[in-house]
């Protein structure tokens, strides 16, 4: 089911976006709070540092070693500065056909893309919608994929959707693409008669800017013929969670926002929250896009309600 | 052992003697001065306090920002009804305002009661319920000024609900939430109490202002609750499977304030309110569970709600604002 971290805000290390907060984004690959699954599938991260040279080159970091055990992850985040950052750990079933491998790590982002995406979430029988879905895909993206995964297929969807604004697009237009696919993947789930459970919580960035939807497709929908496919943890709605401040740092022995109530140049959203201490975290509510943009004082966090049954 | 008296508190209002005199055995009598921290904002719970002499002020500390005084507890008021919940942490600092006199029940003291099916803990998960419930019932109402006409829409549909179910539901109820503490026994004699229905997408189950005051238990799909008003609509919950909806209007027997509908095809229990009597049986360990499921997902309906409301407030605030669309 994956795990994924998004940051926008002042710099600060990667190692205290990832390792040091008491439930931090490493720990939730092997000890989440929110979800009953371990997420051993790797971990992927772009990181922009607003002043470094060519700062909208992000770094690109990937690998299919358990984050907690990866050195070089661990001693390029105690060096690392980030000013955006989009990372994921992947969760993925625990057998030979889970896909398991680079080609399928988080986040995607096409060169001349603007926007990166990071999935978490499960878009149930995909096998059966991929040859439906991929017929709405451009050639020259369709040839971009690398991956197999339901993730890659909707970051194709909504990149064909912006078509020719793909590599410019501001958030306004990726989220018109954005529910553009929600419409067209529901429209094909129910042509084919898939009403099960499937849940869509996609993070965007270009760097500077953070969207974030949390959708499932028919909620609460199980398996009727199998009550051994069923667990008590998945017939909740999967979580997302978010923090915002002047700047996020250590206050009284917690990682936690501070500053001022009335600014918000720093934003940190998240599958689940990166303290044990969640007071000081707001839960982003189901069907809702997010969407933080602006620098400094400018910055703006702005939701909606998502409308698409 | 001392006895706290609680006679003077509404809270226990309803308790025969015999069964306040346990509930006074089970918590302490804590006093503080004026300033004085009765519990910090992020720290484990674990217990609800009863006011009975002085004010407390309830500060939350909002993301990002410094303390802002919320609310006020007077004396005869329950306070931090939602730490009894599993792995609570207090959502606010409550700063004594004076001195203050205050009983305090710990959360494993109150389990322990209810492990021995003690009538007396029946009798407080009744009146905890209640409270959480009033809570939430004001917490809706007084959210209308948060209905914007860029809010949800509301979901169309003209399905009717029927009685059935279109699959053989009982082979899952142990995997729902409302079912967690429940024997097979209490969950048989449980769904005896019921009528099963289910409902199309789209389907209104309950519209707002309707006198309504049966319990409804989601067995699969999901229903969203919304707060209509003139202005538009506001999605206050979208609630799935083991978690149940019209708590508030069984307990209090109010109509409902919030319209209740179908997101996708839906199979529900349906309690009705002459299962009251039934249910506040304490030679019945049913009625033990049927609260229990009953008050810890009241407190999760609650707690989210008022996490939605402020932040919605929070979005008014300078620096972040709602979708224009």
């Amino acid at each position: 089911m994956c795990r994924v971290l998004a940051y926008s805000g002042p710099p600060v290390t990667l190692e205290d976006l990832l390792y040091r907060p008491d439930s931090s984004l490493i720990r939730q690959a092997y000890a989440p709070r929110q979800l009953h699954k371990l997420n051993l599938g790797g971990f992927g991260m772009l990181a922009w540092d607003g002043g470094s040279a060519e700062p909208d080159l992000p770094w690109d970091y990937r690998s299919t070693e358990l984050p907690v055990f990866d050195g070089n992850l661990r001693a390029l985040a105690r060096k690392a500065r980030a000013t955006c950052l989009l990372a994921h750990v992947r969760g993925i079933p625990y057998n030979t056909d889970a896909g398991f491998g680079p080609h399928n790590l988080h986040p995607f982002r096409y060169p001349g893309c603007r926007w990166a995406m990071a999935h978490n979430g499960d878009l149930h029988d995909h096998d059966r919608l991929k040859p439906e879905l991929l017929r709405h895909i451009d050639a020259p993206v369709l040839k971009q994929m690398r991956g197999t995964t339901d993730s890659e297929t909707i970051y194709a969807l909504v990149t064909t959707l912006l078509g020719q604004r793909a590599g410019d697009a501001d958030g306004g237009e990726l989220l018109h693409a954005l529910f553009a696919c929600l419409r067209l993947v529901g429209d094909i789930r129910r042509r084919l008669g898939v009403e099960r459970n499937s849940a869509l919580n996609l993070f965007f960035s270009d760097g500077e800017a953070i969207l974030a939807l949390r959708y499932t497709y028919d909620f609460g929908c199980y398996d009727v013929t199998r009550p051994d496919s069923v667990h008590e943890s998945n017939l909740g709605y999967l979580s997302l969670w978010y923090t915002t401040g002047e700047r996020y740092q250590v206050t009284e022995n917690e990682f936690r926002m501070s500053g001022r109530a009335d600014r918000c140049t720093a934003f940190l959203l998240a599958s689940e929250p990166l303290t044990r201490d969640t007071t000081g975290w707001v839960e982003v509510p189901e069907y809702t896009a997010l969407s933080v943009s602006g620098a400094g004082s400018d910055r703006r966090i702005v939701s909606a309600d998502i409308d698409i049954w | 052992m001392s006895v706290v008296d609680l006679s003077s508190h509404p809270f226990f209002r309803t308790l025969r003697a015999d069964l306040l005199n346990v509930v006074g055995r089970i918590v302490r009598e804590d006093e503080f001065a004026d300033g004085d921290i009765l519990f910090r904002q992020g720290e484990a719970a674990g217990s609800v306090l009863f006011v009975l002499e002085g004010s407390v002020s309830i500060v939350a500390r909002l993301p990002g920002g410094d303390g802002v005084e919320i609310a006020q507890v007077e004396a005869g008021e329950v306070l931090g009804e939602l730490g009894l919940m599993a792995d609570h942490r207090r959502a606010a600092t409550a700063v004594a305002r004076g001195p203050v006199r205050a009983a305090v029940m710990e959360s494993a003291d109150l389990s322990a009661l209810c492990a021995h099916y003690h009538p007396a803990s029946l009798q407080l998960l009744r009146e905890l319920a209640m409270a959480v419930a009033r809570r939430l019932r004001d917490t809706t109402e007084s959210a209308s000024h948060l209905v914007t006409a860029d809010g949800c829409r509301a979901i169309s549909g003209t399905g009717i609900i029927a009685p059935g179910a279109p699959y053989d539901f009982q082979p899952f109820l142990p995997l729902l939430g409302f079912f967690r503490d429940f024997g097979p026994a209490e969950r048989e004699e449980f769904v005896a109490l019921c009528t099963v229905f289910t409902a199309p997408r789209g389907c209104r189950i309950r519209g707002p202002g309707e006198a309504d005051h049966h319990l409804y238990v989601i067995l699969r799909g999901a229903v969203q609750t919304s707060l209509v008003t003139d202005a538009g609509t506001l999605r206050t919950a979208v609630l799935g499977p083991g978690r149940a909806f019209g708590e508030v209007n069984w307990l209090l027997g109010d109509a409902a304030a919030v319209q209740v509908t179908a997101m996708s095809q839906c199979t529900f229990l349906r309690l009705s309110p002459d299962c009251r009597v039934t249910l506040m049986d304490p030679a019945s360990r049913l009625s033990f569970r049927f609260y229990q499921g009953l008050l810890r997902g009241l407190q999760v309906k609650l707690d989210a709600q008022s996490r939605e409301f402020a932040r919605r407030e929070q979005m008014g605030m300078s620096g972040t604002h709602r979708w224009q669309s």
